[in-house]
């Protein structure tokens, strides 16, 4: 134990140290801990910020005294991809970043009873939320209140909370006192219930937002419960007789052959199931042509842009009414 | 794994508390596996690459010292020379090259074809390739002995502090504390903690708080508007010093703490009053790597006075190529290459010195430089060379008051940074916070570590350098 270099530090023994030297460390040290606690109190209680137009309980209290027809439900694809202002009628759109199928469920049926007379609900379909574990990535406390869920409603397992703490997964909302952030949030901006629309082009390819993507996934093993969960969307929707549609929004060219194969065929075996079923029709608008999606209509490789929701939300509304879905409201109700 | 992620806290942790436990040989053991581990996280492929720089240059080196003649020196030496300026080569600039050449034949009507080579950049190639040049030169100058052990030597090239993104270490200064028993100082450790806490500030609060602005202007030149565009224009020069030397300060403080000092890659760069002085404080592992590997052996000052303009500007040439395969680069290095020339020529050659002392006159040689380096920082980040007079264009004649965020981003978390530099350069104190008393250095402390904590930039940016 000699030669072990913890005994090798410059050896001042306590006994020996000047009184004001072991005074000073001591102050240091106290001072730095107390300042990290202190700061990062300050940080989670009084800094944390989100934006109401991504806030699902914002959502649906924005819409709560309107009577819409179509409901939308869906992850950060459908926050960014649908915009309901271009509706000819009332829809709600309720979305929230890195949902996943079990929270979205939860969501669905807290919500659907308060729109009795919905013509159409209109679910995501994407490999995102089939495998992820929404909790987990942003904690609970980011996610259930601002998902209008009481905390009661969603058991989070022992695994989330972990992940969550453990690999310090949270993603995105770190509040921060610079400037910019400040200035940020002292601009009014109008605010758009379920629709985040961005001028950005292109911040991230296809490539990186799957790797980020596969990076994140590997820490989860969710997918048999939100396989389960979006089943059960479809069956509650179908009790209420009420038409299901399920839609693939677009990806940038590299999205899909960046995922991991097991992800991959995992999620085509869902959806080739979802066809095969009958029970849902599927709109897969991806690949779709007469789309004409370009490399400048994604604000990143899973994520549109204004234009981008522009020619998204267009070719739903068509197809909205191609399907008949709303034969009552085809002329304009609300310009 | 960046220093600025958790998983790298959690790998220091892991490997400092393995370090003070163990015994020196064991130490050594363990940072080389650490250092293989920190690399393979980004790509364990390149590792390869690693290892054969380590052994052509381990076996290169005793190769050097064992043989007499002067021409098997020189051999040997040409066979490192050739297998790591070969990867380099490879790795590095093919496509470069190969691109240059098949668009200038195009322009010339002639077509040619060529394959591209599909592979990403090893991350630190250029740091480490320098690192290991510098062993084997200095072996065939007589200037420093050949290890003969192989672990030192490993350690020495893939030492993690300082492998991806220097500072560019010279085997006679880092190789001995390597080879000997450390002993870690409280020094070391009150050095090394504000190293470590002020890198991050620079990193983490000074740039990247910062890089939003400059990206924007820089990618998107057409649409920024003047304000955004004179924003950018500062906020470049503060978010390149704030990552590079940011990241030089972090591996210095986690290096010191296992007590092996690194060398000190910048000495307050923007108090330089000319070209000259800026290269002194500059990446100084590279500009002192530049002059002594490349500079002087092309020459240096002791040829005609035309043979040292030549000389600084091959020498600039090559330094702006080493940092990535553009013209860009290379035309930044040739603006350096050109400013050394003129002031060589101005100052040196000519003797117009300016009066000593003269305080008044030094503050406006600063701020002129400060602004002639903010020049070459445009030319350094701009993607194309062509967006340069977009960027003109839009700063005259597109003029809207929206630059307001930037601004105060270099007001609040730049100036602070210049002031505390200001204050070390006029008491010729290398580490300012530490030479104060110690209320103002604890006041020192807390506001660095809530600044870190409270304004810290939301979005994570990877280190410039690595690309390099």
């Amino acid at each position: 134990m000699k030669n072990s270099s913890i005994f090798n530090f410059e050896a001042v023994p306590l006994s020996q140290l000047v009184r004001h030297v072991t005074r000073w460390h001591l102050a240091v040290f106290a001072v730095c801990v107390a300042t990290v606690t202190v700061a990062s109190v300050m940080k989670s209680r009084w800094l944390e910020y989100y934006e109401p137009a991504q806030e699902m309980h914002y959502q649906s209290l924005a819409m709560q005294a309107e009577d819409p027809r179509l409901f939308f439900l869906g992850s950060s694809h459908f926050m960014v991809g649908v915009d309901p202002r271009m509706f000819p009628f009332e829809v709600v759109n309720l979305n929230h970043q890195g949902l996943d199928y079990r929270l979205m469920n939860l969501i669905l049926q807290k919500n659907l009873a308060r729109w009795p007379d919905v013509d159409a609900v209109i679910i995501e379909l994407d490999p995102y939320p089939l495998f992820a574990d929404t909790v987990a990535t942003f904690g609970n406390k980011v996610t259930l209140g601002r998902l209008g869920l009481d905390a009661d409603e969603y058991t989070k397992s022992v695994k989330s909370w972990c992940s969550h703490k453990l690999s310090g997964l949270t993603v995105f909302q770190r509040p921060s006192l610079s400037p910019r952030t400040m200035l940020e949030r002292m601009t009014p901006t109008a605010v758009v219930p379920g629709f985040v629309s961005s001028d950005l082009v292109m911040q991230q390819t296809g490539e990186e937002r799957a790797k980020f993507h596969m990076d994140l996934l590997k820490n989860f093993n969710t997918f048999g419960e939100n396989h389960a969960a979006l089943n059960e969307m479809i069956l509650t929707v179908h009790q209420r007789n009420i038409p299901c549609y399920l839609v693939v929004t677009p990806h940038a060219e590299g999205y899909w052959d960046a995922l991991s194969q097991d992800v991959r065929e995992r999620y085509r075996d869902v959806k080739q199931d979802l066809i095969a079923g009958g029970k849902v029709q599927v709109w897969d608008l991806d690949q779709d042509p007469a789309l004409q999606i370009q490399t400048h209509d994604f604000r990143d490789g899973d994520h549109l842009n204004k234009s981008g929701a522009q020619k998204l939300t267009a070719s739903i509304i068509r197809r909205v009414e191609d399907s008949g879905v709303c034969p009552e409201v085809r002329t304009a109700r609300k310009p | 794994m960046y220093f600025n992620s958790v998983k790298f806290v959690f790998f220091f942790v892991a490997v400092y508390s393995g370090y003070l436990l163990l015994s020196f040989r064991l130490q050594n053991l363990l940072l080389l596996a650490a250092s293989y581990f920190f690399y393979a996280s980004w790509n364990w492929k390149f590792l390869s690459l690693i290892l054969i720089s380590t052994c052509v240059d381990y076996v290169a080196g005793l190769g050097i010292e064992r043989v007499t003649s002067q021409i098997a020196k020189r051999r040997i030496l040409m066979v490192s020379l050739v297998a790591n300026l070969g990867l380099l080569a490879v790795f590095k600039y093919y496509n470069f090259f190969i691109d240059s050449l098949l668009s200038l034949t195009g322009s010339m009507g002639i077509e040619l074809s060529a394959p591209a080579l599909q592979v990403i950049l090893p991350v630190g190639i250029s740091f480490y390739t320098f690192q290991t040049l510098s062993y084997t030169i200095d072996i065939y100058r007589g200037e420093l002995k050949a290890t003969k052990n192989f672990l030192d030597f490993a350690l020495f090239v893939a030492y993690f502090p300082q492998l991806v993104a220097g500072p560019i270490e010279r085997a006679s200064v880092l190789l001995p504390q390597l080879a000997t028993p450390r002993i870690i100082k409280q020094r070391h450790v009150e050095v090394g903690s504000w190293l470590i806490l002020s890198g991050y500030f620079f990193k983490c609060v000074l740039s990247d708080n910062l890089a939003p602005f400059v990206k924007q202007v820089f990618e998107t030149p057409d649409k920024s508007h003047g304000a955004e565009v004179l924003v950018g224009f500062y906020a470049a020069a503060f978010q390149i010093y704030g990552d590079f030397a940011g990241y030089s300060r972090i591996a210095r403080g986690i290096s010191m703490l296992m007590g092996i000092d690194l060398m000190q890659n910048f000495n307050r760069p923007y108090f330089a009053e000319n070209p000259s002085d800026f290269w002194r404080r500059w990446h100084i592992s590279l500009s002192t790597w530049l002059r002594d590997y490349l500079y002087i052996p092309l020459g240096g000052n002791r040829g005609s006075r035309w043979a040292t303009y030549r000389n600084l500007l091959l020498t600039m040439l090559l330094g702006g190529l080493w940092h990535g395969a553009a013209w860009h680069f290379v035309a930044w290095g040739a603006f350096h290459g050109i400013a050394l020339g003129i002031h060589r020529f101005l100052f040196i050659d000519h003797g117009r010195h300016p009066k000593p002392h003269n305080r008044q006159m030094q503050i406006w040689k600063i701020v002129l430089f400060f602004h002639f380096t903010c020049v070459g920082w445009l030319i350094f980040f701009i993607p194309k060379l062509g967006d340069l007079p977009i960027l003109w264009n839009q700063l005259v004649h597109s003029w809207e008051w929206n630059g307001l965020d930037g601004f105060l981003t270099i007001v609040v978390f730049g100036v602070p940074v210049l002031l505390v530099e200001w204050w070390a350069e006029r008491n010729n104190a290398t580490y300012a916070v530490l030479a104060w008393r110690p209320s103002l250095r604890l006041t020192m402390y807390v506001i660095t570590l809530a600044a870190l904590i409270l304004c810290g930039s939301p979005e994570s940016e990877e280190f410039i350098y690595f690309q390099f």
